[in-house]
């Protein structure tokens, strides 16, 4: 009588630790980042995944089917104006299940906000939670509709940089 | 001897959930994909360059700029009392005194705003807190700080009021001509202005 009481117990208590374990492991799970902070750093040393506005256009032009621009501001601003092409996932649900298909695919993906920033961000946020093949257009949508929107898609050349020095610290040390 | 078996599995198991149950409590610290996606959105991890200027001129010591440019970029031109973490050396043992503590108040900057911000989601995705992005970087700290425009007559009081604060600054850190001298604008009278909020902790 004594044995199986005890073989039921134990066994109670294994599939409870069992239950607890997967359900730790779940919850956790959920949104958990897959690329480690030292790996992404490691990578963006290498390469900072910009694509610049020309290029981008150029893709545009050739239709090539290699790429998708994803526009990830909100739907207002998407009907408002886009790039030709672009489907729009708004950033603050673009973790959401729905969009999955859309970032977990073999195209190579270039995301645009207004600025840069936001896309920047958004790219390092997917990247840092496992997703590949993903590019920041320079400028995003306020300098594509500036500057993009005429002049010859293959021989204007548009540079932008959010990074380079708009003034010379030298005359600056100068004046001092 | 089967006692002892199911009294080994059992102890085995509770070894295991302990091991577990307090590792979720310690990654509360850590954030998840979708709790950075929440902060991105709140933007109260940026820091103005007014902000900034009037912190350095009153010498408060709970900001600590942090240059995130190469050495060479670094040496040709930097903010007063920065410190220089070159991108590439982020994650260096050196640096994790200074980027990883509670005392105070980082602030990344580079030329422009994205290579701070690639800095700064990186730090967070480590949990770390206390860290913020100088907006616009360097080359707004120069158009706003050390060469502000003259405001036009359509921008309205405030604008002229924060353009007199901007000249005073480029005093400051120039010591360039007098606010008073080389301003002709005439505000009648100045705008109160509206009481900056304080900038949120990086993480609740």
């Amino acid at each position: 009588m004594k044995k199986p009481y005890i073989k039921l117990l134990g066994l109670t208590i294994v599939l409870i630790a069992a239950g607890l374990i997967v359900a730790s492991l779940k919850s956790g799970r959920k949104f958990k980042f897959e690329t480690s902070a030292e790996d992404l750093h490691r990578e963006l040393v290498d390469s900072r995944f910009h694509m610049d506005p020309n290029t981008a256009r150029e893709i545009i032009a050739k239709k090539n089917g290699d790429y998708v621009f994803i526009d990830i501001r909100n739907p207002g601003e998407y009907d408002n104006f886009h790039i030709e092409g672009a489907i729009n996932v708004p950033a603050q649900r673009i973790l959401d299940d729905a969009y999955i298909p859309y970032l977990k695919n073999n195209k190579k993906k270039v995301l645009y906000s207004n600025e840069s920033i936001k896309a920047d961000q958004v790219r390092v946020l997917l990247t840092q939670y496992g997703y590949h093949d993903l590019y920041v257009l320079q400028g995003g949508a306020n300098y594509w509709k500036e500057n993009m929107l005429s002049g010859d898609v293959f021989k204007t050349k548009a540079e932008y940089d959010d990074e380079k020095l708009t003034f010379d610290p030298e005359k600056l040390k100068k004046a001092n | 001897m089967k006692i002892r078996f199911v009294l080994s599995i059992v102890l085995v198991c509770l070894g295991l959930v302990a091991a577990i149950l307090p590792q979720r409590q310690n990654s509360s610290m850590e954030l998840d994909a979708k709790q950075l996606l929440n902060e991105i959105q709140l933007e109260n991890y940026m820091i103005s360059v007014d902000e900034m200027a009037n912190a350095l001129i009153n010498n408060d010591p709970e900001y600590q700029l942090i240059d995130v440019r190469s050495e060479e970029a670094f040496k040709a031109y930097s903010l007063p009392g920065a410190l220089n973490i070159p991108f590439e050396k982020l994650f260096d043992e050196a640096w994790a005194p200074y980027i990883d503590q509670v005392a105070r108040k980082n602030v990344f900057y580079s030329n422009g705003t994205t290579l701070a911000s690639e800095v700064w989601m990186l730090t967070r995705q480590k949990g770390f807190k206390n860290n913020y992005i100088l907006r616009g970087g360097l080359n707004n700290w120069y158009a706003t700080v050390l060469d502000p425009k003259e405001p036009v007559a359509t921008d309205g009081e405030e604008a002229f009021f924060d353009y007199r604060a901007r000249l005073g600054m480029k005093q400051f850190f120039t010591g360039e001509g007098t606010p008073a001298s080389t301003s002709n604008v005439k505000a009648k009278k100045p705008v109160p202005r509206r009481k900056k909020k304080m900038v949120a902790g990086g993480c609740s």
